[in-house]
């Protein structure tokens, strides 16, 4: 009777346990766009071509499964260069994965929003080159990172820009 | 000329001879206090929910607190269109929502913020006065929701019905088992009859019934089945847009209010606290609103804590538990005070 009655008042003031130091912290949210996450290594975001190792072997056109990736030509190089269309590119890895040369590579790029559908068909030079965030994200001033305890997924906030 | 001065005298007059009760109904606890609460209470939840859920709440609109976004949401509904269906009762669906505030509102203020400041002063009838009105107060939903003619809006009607009859008994028996030891019905004398010791020591069982009672009545989290987002969409509340869904949602706060007020008058000593100064009126109305803020935090974190219980468990936590509990208190009351113990 004992027995019960005391996990019956466990139970019942358990969840006040876990709740309780949750409200002095701040939580969890980033408050984008002054602040970012920092993204993992192995992030998906938007690629980088290199086109010093591109062979124009058409693997990546082949193994896309969104049929993105097109090859086309580059004005002052000879060989045909991979244009990536990101209105269907669905970031899988399929191609980065599969390059024979590893000339495609993911970065932790994500601000690539357009107001125009046909801006979005990166030709091989804009693949090439990332813009800085200082410049995409004026008001960025915080990086939050991401980090693991034992028991669970905690967020810090870390000052470098 | 005369007539001109004659009306000024008369309006001076009027408002120095009345200046105490035009100051209770117009600030405390009158209008001021119920629509200030209202207010503040509405931020202070959204934040402390986000809080403890771990996010922030309003935080853009009004310089990083968010306090102006609940001015921003006040605003923004009376912009909205009042959409009244075609197949309501016309008549009750514009009645109700002036009608549901009104009636906690009225109940509000009944209790004694000091020894003095009463604005409505019953005297020995203060008690009962309160529970008249409570018993009023579930017929309001129920019209509410029989108006507006809707599927979900009828079974949140019968919810409100089932529950709010299921944790009443309770609560007046608990209540009467104060008023037996006092000796009074009168709110102001309970309220003095604390200053050795709050009620909440001899009366333990009646203040965790009245405790509950408090949540059931004023449908809170866990105790919000009539309105249950997720199965009922809003449930009573649901047919009603712009300034009239601006009532509905302002009156929960208007009944949590009049019942926090009434169970920190029964059982935990009401305006009672130390005197500063020598001032005793208003450091009783201090008292009584410090201990009013740190009972509604205390409610809004059970929302945070608890799931919502589902409809049979209600009622059998009102009908098997509550109530032979608060028969128990009572019989346990005339006992002690024949015994001449109180």
């Amino acid at each position: 009777m004992g027995g019960v009655l005391m996990s019956f008042f466990k139970k019942l003031f358990k969840p006040f346990s876990t709740v309780l130091p949750y409200i002095f912290k701040r939580g969890q949210t980033v408050s984008y766009p002054t602040e970012r996450p920092i993204f993992a290594e192995r992030y998906r975001g938007r690629h980088k071509l290199y086109l010093d190792r591109c062979i124009s072997c058409n693997t990546c056109a082949r193994v896309c499964p969104c049929k993105s990736i097109e090859l086309v030509e580059v004005e002052g190089m000879e060989g045909k260069y991979p244009q990536i269309d990101f209105n269907t590119c669905s970031l899988c890895g399929y191609c980065v994965e599969f390059c024979p040369k590893n000339a495609l590579e993911f970065t932790d790029f994500v601000e690539f929003s357009e107001y125009d559908r046909s801006n979005l068909v990166y030709s091989p030079e804009q693949l090439t080159e990332i813009p800085d965030l200082k410049e995409v994200l004026p008001m960025l001033k915080r990086r939050t990172e991401i980090y693991l305890t034992e028991t669970e997924i905690k967020f810090r906030k870390v000052k470098d820009v | 000329m005369n007539i001109v001065l004659t009306l000024w005298r008369f309006i001076i007059e009027f408002l120095t001879v009345n200046a105490k009760p035009l100051l209770q109904i117009i600030v405390l606890p009158g209008l001021l206090w119920v629509i200030v609460y209202a207010i503040i209470a509405v931020w202070f939840e959204r934040k402390f929910l986000a809080r403890a859920m771990l996010r922030v709440g309003p935080y853009y609109c009004g310089g990083r607190f968010g306090w102006l976004q609940l001015i921003a949401d006040f605003i923004k509904l009376f912009f909205k269109e009042m959409i009244i269906p075609k197949d309501v009762n016309t008549f009750f669906f514009l009645l109700m929502p002036v009608l549901l505030p009104s009636v906690p509102a009225m109940a509000v203020i009944l209790i004694p913020f000091a020894s003095d400041w009463v604005l409505w002063n019953v005297g020995s009838l203060g008690m009962p006065m309160f529970f008249a009105i409570a018993g009023i107060a579930p017929l309001v939903p129920i019209f509410t929701g029989w108006a507006s003619n809707n599927k979900y809006t009828f079974i949140g009607a019968w919810r409100v019905a089932y529950m709010y009859i299921s944790a009443e008994i309770p609560m007046v028996i608990c209540a009467a088992s104060v008023a037996i030891m006092v000796g009074s019905f009168d709110l102001v004398v309970i309220a003095r009859a604390q200053e050795k010791m709050w009620f909440f020591i001899p009366q333990f069982i009646g203040f965790v019934i009245f405790f509950l009672g408090v949540m059931i009545e004023s449908e809170r989290t866990p105790f919000d089945m009539p309105g249950a987002e997720t199965e009922l969409v809003l449930g009573w509340r649901t047919e009603y847009s712009g300034v009239l869904y601006g009532f509905v949602m302002f009156t929960e706060y208007v009944m949590l209010q009049a019942w926090a007020l009434m169970f920190l008058t029964l059982y935990l000593g009401g305006f009672n606290g130390p005197v500063f100064f020598g001032a005793t009126t208003a450091s009783h109305i201090f008292w009584l609103v410090i201990k009013f803020v740190l009972l509604v935090t205390l409610v809004i974190l059970l929302r945070v804590v608890f799931p919502r219980l589902r409809m049979d468990q209600m009622l059998k936590l009102g009908w098997q538990y509550l109530t032979p509990l608060a028969l128990l208190n009572l019989v346990v009351t005339l006992v002690l005070k024949l015994w001449g113990v109180y």
